[in-house]
């Protein structure tokens, strides 16, 4: 195992933010934690960088142990991971290629190698004719490939984004995560990357685990658990509809409905159109409810649906 | 509009002018034979003013002895007080600031003066505790080697805060998650201060260094209530000397030649500082 957290307990004064997240992530493996805001995701990179110790619990890089919340600590210095941040965090005095060259610097590699590997991961992610710039001199995506760069440079164990991608142009998003992907892929690093967008998680996660209030409340490939979340705070965030009918609550998909008959009534409070089908905002007995229908459903003030599909949860 | 936009340079340009002015009247005055104690019209006497300052030995010593302590003073400070910048910003013992500003705050007569009941040779705090240890006291403003020092030394503890509270505002600028970025990245002690802290902090430095630059010419005050120039003029600054020789005697051709000379010396600093600000700002 290339990563493994067990247990990972940490708070920030009275906020207890990770409550025993376990995680494990194979070599070469492209894991994605998706999660909303303020749940950990930071927090947990931050563990595995070792700039944030746990209160509790045990990190594992490579199979050694580096953090065991008590003597045990490699500080971030010394555990040879690369990390993208959100702000992507470059030297605003240092060329794009002393940026990149620095971790190579610090390692007190030769010169001749610290120009060779800048210049070729480099010219991987298209930047070689922005070396020379400064990061005030970059726009928005080739600071961020920089920023990648510099993280790729040294070949860490792990290379761990946070939101990478949330400052991308979104007509480019999709390229430009795709790409760095495969660039990443091939180099056969293994990645955790967190994000708050379940479809970024989906398409570049090879496993992906959703967290919430502190863990990883399901793991599993990214159709695995858009089939079959496990509980209803995963079918929430993997988008599924909740509504609690006669002591059982149903989970179902937008676009397993049929709209116009059947034993729900909905308050309608939206209607958009988006391209495919349109999107029916309505409130069932309290709880919101989104539907997917082809038609435009007439301008009334309530609608019939029946679910084609549901997952059941025992509630309570 | 057009009001509007003049409206705002206008303190700027009438504090501008006001100097300017003054300038050119002390350079007119400088060229002048003009005493307010002989009861007569100047004389125009052209250069001869700069030629008497500049040939005066101890106008020499003054510029000698002024360089020296903007040099030696300024430095220190500025090496000093960035030292102790780091070590607070990477420590955390950003509570420790306030107390920074209390030297700045009292007024340089009180300094002084404590300072002089401190080390005064004779009924000095320092001669109380080191005479019955059956030590003699050195007699510090009173030996010509050591009064210059003794003026530096108070020059560094009263204003090496000010240069602690600069750079540590310009590092406190610097986002976290770079300093977060740089350990990552394999950055230990030396590096992290040298590679990353401290160049990203670098106009505030550069800040520091200038205005203390600018400041240290004017050394007057400490010197002044202290040594008076002396013993004979080893601590003869420029100031003093100008004090001494043009506005006491109320010699105002030789003052205004002095304090012309003054002003194109310190110029020498302030002009790349103000360069060093404008290119800052356009950066």
């Amino acid at each position: 195992m290339a990563v493994v957290l067990k247990g990972v307990e940490k708070s920030f004064g009275k906020v207890h933010v990770l409550r025993g997240l376990d995680l494990e992530v194979s070599r070469g493996e492209y894991f994605v934690i998706l999660g909303p805001s303020g749940e950990g995701k930071s927090t947990t990179l931050n563990v595995v960088a070792g700039i944030v110790r746990p209160d509790r619990g045990e990190v594992y890089l490579d199979n050694s142990l580096v953090d065991d919340a008590g003597k045990t600590y490699v500080p971030p210095e010394r555990r040879n991971v690369g990390y993208v941040f959100q702000s992507y965090a470059l030297y605003p005095h240092m060329t794009a290629f002393d940026n990149i060259a620095f971790p190579l610097k610090m390692a007190g590699r030769p010169r001749e190698e610290i120009k060779k590997a800048v210049f070729e991961v480099a010219e991987l992610l298209g930047i070689k004719e922005v070396l020379e710039r400064k990061p005030a001199q970059l726009s928005g995506g080739q600071r961020q490939r920089v920023a990648v760069a510099r993280a790729l440079v040294k070949r860490p164990r792990a290379l761990l984004m946070d939101e990478p991608y949330s400052n991308i142009d979104p007509l480019l998003r999709e390229s430009v995560r795709a790409e760095i992907r495969k660039i990443i892929k091939d180099l056969g690093i293994t990645t955790i990357m967190v994000t708050h967008d379940r479809e970024e998680a989906m398409s570049l996660a090879d496993r992906l685990g959703v967290l919430k209030r502190g863990r990883l409340i399901q793991v599993g490939r990214p159709n695995e658990v858009f089939r079959n979340p496990c509980c209803p705070d995963a079918a929430s965030f993997m988008g599924y509809n909740l509504l609690s009918v006669n002591g059982r609550l149903l989970a179902f998909r937008p676009e397993d409905v049929e709209v116009g008959a059947g034993d729900f009534v909905g308050e309608v409070l939206d209607v958009e159109f988006r391209g495919r089908h349109w999107a029916v905002m309505t409130r069932v007995a309290g709880a919101l409810v989104k539907l997917y229908t082809p038609e435009r459903p007439n301008a009334e003030a309530q609608i019939k649906f029946g679910v084609k599909r549901a997952i059941e949860y025992a509630t309570g | 509009m057009q009001l509007a936009r003049v409206s705002l340079v206008l303190p700027g340009l009438i504090g501008l002018t006001a100097y300017v002015a003054g300038l050119i009247y002390a350079v007119y005055l400088s060229l002048y034979s003009y005493s307010l104690i002989e009861a007569r019209k100047p004389d125009f006497v052209g250069l001869g003013n700069y030629f008497a300052v500049l040939s005066d030995p101890t106008f020499q010593k003054a510029v000698a002895v002024t360089v020296t302590f903007v040099a030696a003073a300024a430095l220190t400070e500025v090496m000093l007080g960035t030292f102790l910048a780091y070590w607070i910003y990477m420590s955390g013992y950003r509570w420790a600031t306030p107390l920074l500003a209390v030297p700045l705050l009292i007024p340089v007569v009180s300094y002084v003066v404590f300072w002089y009941f401190a080390i005064d040779f004779k009924r000095g705090l320092l001669t109380h505790v080191v005479t019955p240890l059956g030590l003699q006291m050195p007699n510090f403003l009173g030996d010509p080697n050591f009064a210059f020092w003794a003026i530096v030394g108070l020059d560094i503890l009263q204003l090496t805060p000010f240069v602690v509270l600069v750079v540590l505002a310009g590092m406190l600028g610097i986002p976290g998650e770079v300093l977060w970025a740089a350990r990552v990245d394999g950055a230990r002690r030396v590096a992290m201060a040298f590679k990353v802290v401290l160049p990203m902090a670098k106009t505030a430095i550069l800040a520091a260094l200038m205005l203390r630059l600018i400041d240290a010419f004017r050394i007057y005050a400490k010197v002044w209530l202290l040594t008076r120039g002396g013993p004979g003029d080893a601590t003869m600054t420029l100031e003093v000397f100008l004090y001494t020789r043009g506005i006491y005697p109320l010699d105002i051709g030789t003052g205004a030649a002095v304090s012309v000379l003054i002003a194109a010396l310190t110029s020498v600093v302030a002009i790349p500082y103000v360069y060093l600000v404008l290119r800052t700002w356009r950066a």
